[in-house]
Formats: structure tokens, C-alpha cells, sequence
């Protein structure tokens, strides 16, 4: 049974029925509340994704975010935190690199964005560390702590911004910072942030593949119990987890403000450590497949603004289909029927065959 | 300062609290009745807030606010009976799921929004009906308490009898005492031929019933219309109060009326020149505050406990 469960085939299998049950659940969406047609929707999903320059320009730049979200989240959850806190912690380490962006504007651009960087990932850092210090040491849930603090985060950017670093103008915005990284596909937001996405993928991979630090995460994502016996102090590999985590999202911060943007925007991180959340929940841990989920969703999120122009379709419709994502892949058992089967119906009879062989084995 | 105090704590501000406790109580209401049964119901947000909608447009479309109550209710309990499901049949973690239900519940309510009533952001039309307030002739003329106890919305009355329903359901009836071995001590209520599982069940619908009718008091009782994101984290406040009470029903409400105090003082603290944005953020801060505080004390007394035991 167990087999089967683990089964190549069956985890295979699980993944093609999800993805026909979400083109059901989109068709029927689609067909009852619009007057598009499905296969017009699917054709402006591509076009908006893959298709052209800029298409592809936002989907790289959306896939390099979703990566480092999809890594932070990865990490938090292999040491048995539920960081829902991406979020704030994004948003912390973006004002920071705001602020010293706007105020040091005068000093070299290397050693400005060096310093920005360190910045943005520090203060994530830290704001990642309250809840986990609150959850080692005085048990509270860090799913309510990092929620609560995601709204202050909020609440102090909002007021940096509209206050001291306002620029003035219809966006919520502050100033430009001193210095930008480099673009790669000039009139989209691709910059040098989808590469150093990818390093730190990379690095991540070879952390938990070949360091003390990341095999202790394995054995304590594997068997919590085993990992303790074996030496693993459970809490303080969970805060320095936690401290990865939240600096990984303070960097996916620290680039938005310097790449794609060059400016902090006010509700800049509206659904990216939510898809962050998905593409982790989908790969169920293993990094190495982090990449291929997190094109998929991010090709998903940018195509979805083509909808609402070209035919009609709300974009939010991108948002209903990650989370319904979200709430499939989160159930284990789901689609792994052919081991249920084996318990449920086909155990009762095959217990019935061989208590009548018995029988007449006994009768002979 | 203290002129600033004198003019902010006044008679009203009760009833200031108690509105805006309210959707909090409500909350942290369904979420204490499954955690009786061991289920941290973190799913409240997304029930709350999928039921705020269907209540606004069932109101609309009928112009009664009981079928909205009603409509609301029901929706509540579909989306906690699916948490339960993929929860206890498909062996789902519940924050996993929850989060991604709360996800959805703001994705397809914007979506709903936008394809049904063709607006984006605020579904107000003066055809949506508002839960009546309960006039009290005699109050009419007592000034003070005229102020305080006078025209509750009928929900708001209603969370506090709740609470007391709840009180003697889960601590004075055999069905509560049975609720809560499932909560303590899973395997012994087996044992004692409890059926666990449908326990469960039970609690998780019982426990959407009072989440939709949280989402409905949001639409239909506190404001008169329905806003996208409009619980703007009710669900989860209402889940920390259940945490302050540690599962409690009354002690759940005493949290949620805490909140509800910091959250009215704070607006009310707007008008005297302090930057809005930081003021907004005093109930939150308050919230981890108190949270922490709480389990602090509960750690030591536990502590103290074990040692006591120790000793003799």
C-alpha cells in the first residue's frame, strides 16, 4: 500500500487528474458567470504569458519572485513553521532598502546595492525572528503572530510612505532609490534579480544537499522525533530556519525595489507569497522541482491580465484557480484511490475468499 | 493627555466596543467550539468573509435580512464541512488548507463581484436589507444608560447569548463533556464508545453555522454593504481571541471585547493629530501583546504546577 502511496506512477497520476479537475472547475467558472468561450480564454492565457516580448519579460520577472517566495516558504515549512509572515517580511525588508536607497543616494552604485541588499535581507530576517522567537519560547501559533504582524508591517510601510519618503503624485510611492540593477529585456522589469533568484535556488539546493545545517532540516522535516534522539535541537534549527526564511523573502523585497520597480509602490506584494505558499504546497518540499511550479503559476498570474482586456474574463480568476490549487494539493490523499481501493472494497472479499478456502480445506 | 483621555473615554465608547467586538466574538466563537473538539478551525476568515457576500446579495435579491442570515449560514457551514473533509477523510494539514480556502473565499468573492453585480470593490445599493436594532422604550429617557444599552443590532445581542449557549453546551451537558474528551484526549473518548470522527464533523458544520453568521453581521448589521476583503483579518483576530480564552466560550468573548475596546479607542485617537496609519496598527500590536502575556502566565503557572508536584 505503502508503495503505491510513493509510487511514481501515483504521484504522476495525482498531478494530471489535479490539472483536469482544474480546467473543470475553471470551464465551468468560465461558461457560467462570462460569455467567453474556453478555448478564446486559453488562447489569451498563453498569449498573455509566453507569447512576445513583453508577455515573457513579466512572466520571467513573476517567476523569479515566485521562486524566492517559494523558497522561503519551503524552508520555513521543512522545520515545521507555518510562515504565512512572507508578506511582512517582504514588505520590511523593501522599505528598508527604501529608505537607504532614497537617503544614500550619493554613494557608488555597487557598493549602494551591496548595501541595499544586505539591508533588505537583514531586516526580513529580523521581522521573521519575532514569531518564531514568540513560538519557541512562549508557544504562540506563528500562524496568528505573523498574520497579526503582516498588518503592522502594513500600517508602518503605509505611514513611511505617505509621510517622510512620500514622492508626491498619484502613486503611493517613495522616491527612486539612487541605484538600479541591471535590465535584461529593456522595456519589462526582467533584471539581474531573476539571476540572483536563481542563485540563491541553487545555493539552496546545495545547502540542504551537502551542509550539517540543511541535513539537519531533512531529518527534522522527515521524522521530527528521530531528528531530536539524533542531536537535533529542534527550536534553535527552527529560528535559524525561520531566519533563512524571513531573508529570503526580505531579499525577493530588496529586488522588487531595486529590479522591477526602483520604488517602493504601496501593495506591491498583493498575491506573491500567497502563490509562494502554492508552488511550495505542490512541490511538497522538494526544491530541485520549485522551478517548473513556480513557471506554471507564474505564467498563470501574468496571462490572467490579458483576460480581463481581450475577453471579458475578471483576472481574479487567476487568484480563485491558485487557491483552489492550494486546497487540492494540500489534501495527501487525494487521487490516491487505487491504494484506498485496496483497503476499502477489495480487502472484504479477498478476507471472504480465503475464510471459504480455509472452510474447505477444513472440510477435506 | 488627559484631556485627550477625558474626551475619548466617555459612556459611548462602550457601545463602541461592543460594535465593534462583535464580528470578533462571532469569530472567535466558531473557533472556539471546534477547538473543543481539537480542531484549530483556521478556515474562519474565508467562512466569515464568503459569507458577507452571499448575505449582501441574497439580502439584495430578496430584500429580507433573515434569508441572508439564513443563505449566509448555510454557505458557512458547506465551506467548513469542506475543510473538515479534506481535513479528516484526505488527511489535509489544516493551516494548509485553510489558508488556501481563505485564499479562495477573497478570489471568488471578488469574482463574483465583478461577474454578477458588475462592480469592482463595493457592492452598496440601498435594496440591501439591515439587520433592525433592538429598541428599548424605557431607556428612552435614562440618559447614560439610554447611550449604552439602547439600539443593539439584534446580532449583537445575540453574540452574547451565543456565548452563554455555548458556555452551557460544551461545560453542563453530557454532549459537551463528550465534546471535550475529543478535544483532550482523542483515544479515550474512543474508548468510552465516542464517535469520534462524527464529532468532528458535527463540530466543524456547527462551527460554519456561526461563522456565516459572523460574515452576515459584517454585511448586513455592522455596515450595510459588502466590500472586498471586508473581514480584513476579523477571522483571524476572532481565532487569537479564542487563543486568549484558551478555547473557552466566555472567556473567547472577553478577548474579542478587549480587541474590541483597543480597536475603538485607537480610531478614536485619529481626530488628536497621531499619524492614522500607526494608530490603525495599535489593536494588532495589542493583540500579540496580550497573546504573548497570556500564554507567559500560563507557562509559569504550569511550571509552578510541576514543581509543586515535584515537592510533595
Amino acid at each position: 500500500m505503502n508503495e503505491l502511496r510513493s509510487g511514481r506512477y501515483a504521484i504522476v497520476r495525482k498531478y494530471v487528474l489535479t490539472l483536469i479537475l482544474l480546467f473543470l472547475i475553471s470551464w465551468l467558472l468560465i461558461t457560467t458567470t462570462t460569455d467567453a468561450s474556453i478555448s478564446d480564454t486559453v488562447n489569451a492565457l498563453i498569449r498573455g504569458s509566453v507569447i512576445g516580448k513583453i508577455s515573457l519579460g513579466a512572466t520571467l520577472t513573476a517567476f523569479g519572485m515566485l521562486i524566492l517566495n517559494g523558497l522561503a516558504f519551503t524552508v520555513g515549512l521543512k522545520a515545521g513553521y507555518f510562515n504565512v509572515g512572507i508578506t511582512g517580511d517582504m514588505i520590511v525588508g523593501a522599505i528598508a532598502v527604501a529608505i537607504l536607497g532614497v537617503n544614500f543616494a550619493f554613494l557608488p552604485r555597487i557598493v549602494l546595492l551591496t548595501l541595499c541588499i544586505i539591508a533588505g535581507i537583514t531586516a526580513g530576517a529580523l521581522w521573521a525572528l519575532i514569531p518564531a522567537l514568540l513560538k519557541t519560547k512562549l508557544s504562540v501559533n506563528e500562524i496568528l503572530s505573523s498574520i497579526m504582524l503582516n498588518s503592522v508591517a502594513i500600517y508602518i510601510t503605509d505611514y513611511v510612505v505617505s509621510g517622510p519618503l512620500r514622492s508626491g503624485g498619484a502613486l503611493a510611492r517613495t522616491f527612486d532609490v539612487g541605484a538600479r540593477l541591471t535590465q535584461l529585456l529593456p522595456p519589462t522589469r526582467l533584471t539581474t534579480g531573476l539571476l540572483i533568484s536563481l542563485g540563491v535556488w541553487a545555493a539552496m539546493l546545495w545547502v540542504m544537499k551537502y551542509t550539517k545545517f540543511g541535513f539537519n532540516m531533512k531529518t527534522l522535516g522527515q521524522n521530527p522525533k528521530h531528528a531530536e534522539y539524533a542531536g537535533v535541537n529542534p527550536s534553535a534549527l527552527g529560528i535559524k530556519a525561520m531566519l533563512l526564511s524571513g531573508g529570503i523573502a526580505g531579499l525577493a523585497g530588496s529586488i522588487i525595489v531595486l529590479g522591477d520597480y526602483g520604488y517602493f509602490l504601496v501593495g506591491f506584494s498583493d498575491g506573491l507569497a500567497s502563490r509562494g505558499l502554492l508552488i511550495a504546497l505542490l512541490v511538497k518540499g522538494e526544491i530541485l522541482l520549485l522551478p517548473i511550479a513556480a513557471f506554471f503559476i507564474s505564467a498563470l498570474s501574468t496571462g490572467s491580465l490579458m483576460l480581463q482586456s481581450s475577453v471579458g474574463v475578471p483576472k481574479d480568476l487567476a487568484d480563485t484557480l491558485t487557491a483552489l490549487l492550494i486546497v487540492i494539493a494540500s489534501m495527501d490523499y487525494l487521487f490516491m484511490y487505487k491504494s484506498k481501493i485496496n483497503i476499502s472494497i477489495l480487502d472484504p472479499i479477498k478476507k471472504k475468499l480465503s475464510g471459504l478456502i480455509r472452510k474447505k480445506e477444513e472440510t477435506k | 493627555m488627559i484631556e485627550i483621555l477625558s474626551q475619548i473615554i466617555t459612556p459611548s465608547l462602550i457601545y463602541a466596543t461592543i460594535r465593534s467586538a462583535t464580528p470578533v466574538i462571532l469569530a472567535g466563537l466558531c473557533a472556539s467550539i471546534t477547538m473543543q473538539a481539537g480542531i484549530l478551525n483556521l478556515g474562519t476568515e474565508g467562512i466569515m468573509l464568503t459569507g458577507a457576500f452571499v448575505a449582501a446579495s441574497i439580502g439584495y435579491v430578496t430584500g429580507s435580512w433573515m434569508l441572508g442570515i439564513v443563505a449566509a449560514m448555510i454557505t458557512g457551514a458547506i465551506i467548513a464541512l469542506l475543510l473538515a473533509f479534506g481535513n479528516l477523510r484526505y488527511n489535509a494539514s489544516m493551516p494548509a488548507i485553510a489558508m488556501g480556502m481563505n485564499l479562495m473565499a477573497l478570489a471568488v468573492t471578488r469574482y463574483l463581484l465583478v461577474t454578477i453585480w458588475g462592480v469592482a470593490g463595493t457592492f452598496s445599493l440601498p435594496g440591501i436589507p439591515k439587520i433592525p436594532s433592538v429598541n428599548i422604550p424605557f431607556l428612552n429617557n435614562i440618559p447614560i444608560l439610554n447611550q449604552i444599552l439602547n439600539n443593539w443590532v439584534v446580532t449583537e445581542w445575540f453574540g452574547l447569548i451565543l456565548t452563554a449557549i455555548l458556555y452551557v453546551i460544551v461545560f453542563k451537558t453530557p454532549f459537551g463533556l463528550r465534546l471535550r474528551s475529543v478535544g483532550k484526549m482523542e483515544k479515550a473518548a474512543i474508548t468510552a464508545g465516542v464517535d469520534t470522527l462524527k464529532m468532528k464533523y458535527g463540530v466543524m458544520l456547527f462551527s460554519g453555522l456561526i461563522g456565516g453568521l459572523a460574515g452576515a453581521h459584517l454585511s448586513l448589521g455592522y455596515s450595510n454593504m459588502f466590500v472586498q476583503n471586508m473581514t480584513n483579518n476579523r477571522g483571524f483576530v476572532g481565532v487569537a481571541a479564542m487563543w486568549f480564552g484558551g478555547g473557552h466560550p466566555v472567556f473567547t468573548t472577553i478577548g474579542g471585547l478587549v480587541f474590541g475596546f483597543f480597536d475603538s479607542f485607537s480610531s478614536r485617537l485619529q481626530p488628536f493629530g497621531f499619524p492614522s496609519q500607526l494608530v490603525l496598527a495599535i489593536p494588532y500590536v495589542v493583540i500579540i501583546l496580550v497573546l504573548s502575556l497570556v500564554l507567559l502566565s500560563n507557562k509559569i503557572r504550569n511550571k509552578h504546577k510541576m514543581s509543586s508536584l515535584i515537592k510533595n
